[in-house]
């Protein structure tokens, strides 16, 4: 008799199960999903504002928005680029007997570095974000 | 590495469009005629980056045609009254709430169970207790009972984890426990998944050595010398047990079925990392698609769940970036 499985995969609405147990992928994911549709949504918009007289608060409202969906991007990039750099020692989730005895054979020693620069990349990034909202806003 | 390059232009936007909009935020305060050329850039960079993560996200054969989509809410609860059958010294009652399988009406339900553990007892220990004592229709798959044969993953409050090496007191919450089956493989029956796909993702990725000495291999006495360095370049990656909770955190290949995984994609870098391999650009071909490695968004749930620290998320990063260098090398 063939085996017969039952598929549960395949829908956008899986990405809830992150909830409980990995809230920062989880906002990362979906920030990404609505960026995406965003982001095609944002380009035609400021595309027409060269061909149509659109307000300026509607080009500022976009770039807003688009600003703050890429919050978690410029994050996990930044945190990505890091882990490659050190192999993993810096945000990566090695065994940890393995880390022991493979520090001294792996681990760079601007690791600290590494580990502040996602941090300092988010910071000047939501610097943008309140000087944007001062400068057009306020 | 085609798909290397076609992948190129997501992740300059990706990078790009933030410098771009900091320089135009820069530019409006500074120097304003700058914008004539940032902004025509900007629409660029968000137009790229919208249909290519696009086309990684919403891939054409994500879904296969024909295959069966159930709804995976609880539709019937049962609440067991019997009183707990063993009650040892210092023993709590818990509340445990399993939800299971049923392939004959292809929907999830949940029994209520009030077991007596104590400090010492495991998810596992538990499960065995409400087959032998409660319900002897219960599936579940489990072997070792110590965290080494991966057999028993299960979702435990929503969490991915091997059923031995889960605490029962320490996952109670005010509610109860909840166990439930993983999502990210196919269901058979009750708390058991089909590793058959799973297995084939692995096998994808051609998980032995390959050398190109195919005589001298074979020959007894041949020896690989490596060095304590050469060893912890892969030595994580090979502590896999192949228990399948990487697939079932990860949301990607919850969404696209079609995206390999993290436990194939960490064994290819597993092996690419071992310095007595010998198949080396061949085998970033095998994982260099939207279905390899050009699918994982970096979530990293898949290391966090990850019961041995093989690390999925820093080897699928790795192999991102070997691709790109060997791109360039080759290119």
């Amino acid at each position: 008799m063939d085996k017969q499985v039952y598929e549960l995969r395949g829908r956008q609405s899986n990405l809830s199960r992150l909830v409980h147990f990995d809230k920062e992928a989880y906002i990362h994911m979906l920030f990404y999903r609505a960026l995406i549709i965003l982001s095609v949504v944002a380009g035609a918009v400021f595309f027409a504002s060269y061909f149509f007289n659109l307000s300026t608060a509607v080009f500022r409202a976009f770039f807003m928005i688009i600003w703050v969906l890429f919050i978690p991007q410029v994050f996990e990039s930044a945190k990505g680029m890091s882990v490659i750099a050190t192999r993993g020692f810096v945000f990566g989730h090695l065994n940890k007997s393995y880390r022991s005895t493979a520090e001294k054979y792996l681990k760079p020693r601007a690791a600290p570095l590494f580990k502040a620069f996602p941090y300092a990349v988010l910071a000047a990034w939501l610097a943008g974000l309140v000087l944007l909202v001062l400068t057009w806003f306020i | 590495m085609r798909e290397t390059i076609r992948n190129a232009p997501l992740y300059a936007a990706m990078i790009g469009v933030p410098v771009l909009m900091m320089a135009e935020l820069l530019s409006s305060l500074f120097y304003p005629p700058a914008s004539a050329i940032l902004v025509p850039l900007i629409i660029i960079g968000l137009f790229v980056f919208g249909f290519s993560a696009m086309r990684e996200v919403y891939p054409k054969h994500a879904i296969s045609i024909g295959t069966p989509y159930y709804f995976n809410g609880i539709t019937k609860t049962t609440v067991e009254k019997k009183e707990p059958s063993v009650m040892k010294k210092n023993a709590k009652e818990v509340k445990l709430k399993l939800v299971r399988f049923n392939p004959s009406s292809k929907r999830m339900e949940a029994n209520i169970y009030t077991i007596a553990v104590d400090r010492f007892t495991t998810v596992l220990d538990a499960l065995l207790h409400i087959k032998e004592k409660e319900d002897s229709t219960l599936s579940m798959r489990y072997s070792c009972r110590m965290g080494i044969c991966g057999s028993c993953g299960v979702v435990v409050n929503g969490k991915p984890c091997l059923a031995c090496e889960t605490n029962v007191l320490n996952s109670t919450g005010l509610s109860g426990i909840e166990v439930s089956p993983m999502h990210g493989n196919p269901l058979l029956k009750d708390l058991v998944n089909d590793f058959d796909d799973f297995f084939r993702r692995h096998i994808a990725v051609k998980p032995q050595l390959f050398r190109e000495d195919k005589v001298a291999q074979y020959v007894a006495d041949a020896e690989y010398p490596q060095t304590q360095k050469q060893v912890e370049a892969f030595l994580p990656y090979s502590y896999c047990i192949m228990c399948g909770l990487c697939l079932d955190a990860c949301p990607v290949v919850n969404t696209n079925p079609d995206f390999i995984g993290p436990q194939a994609l960490s064994q290819a870098q597993r092996y690419l990392a071992d310095s007595r391999d010998q198949l080396g650009t061949e085998r970033i071909k095998l994982v260099d698609s939207m279905e390899g490695i050009w699918g994982c968004e970096f979530a990293g749930s898949c290391s966090k769940v990850c019961p041995k620290g093989v690390d999925p998320a820093t080897a699928i990063q790795l192999l991102k970036s070997e691709a790109v260098d060997r791109a360039i090398k080759y290119k």
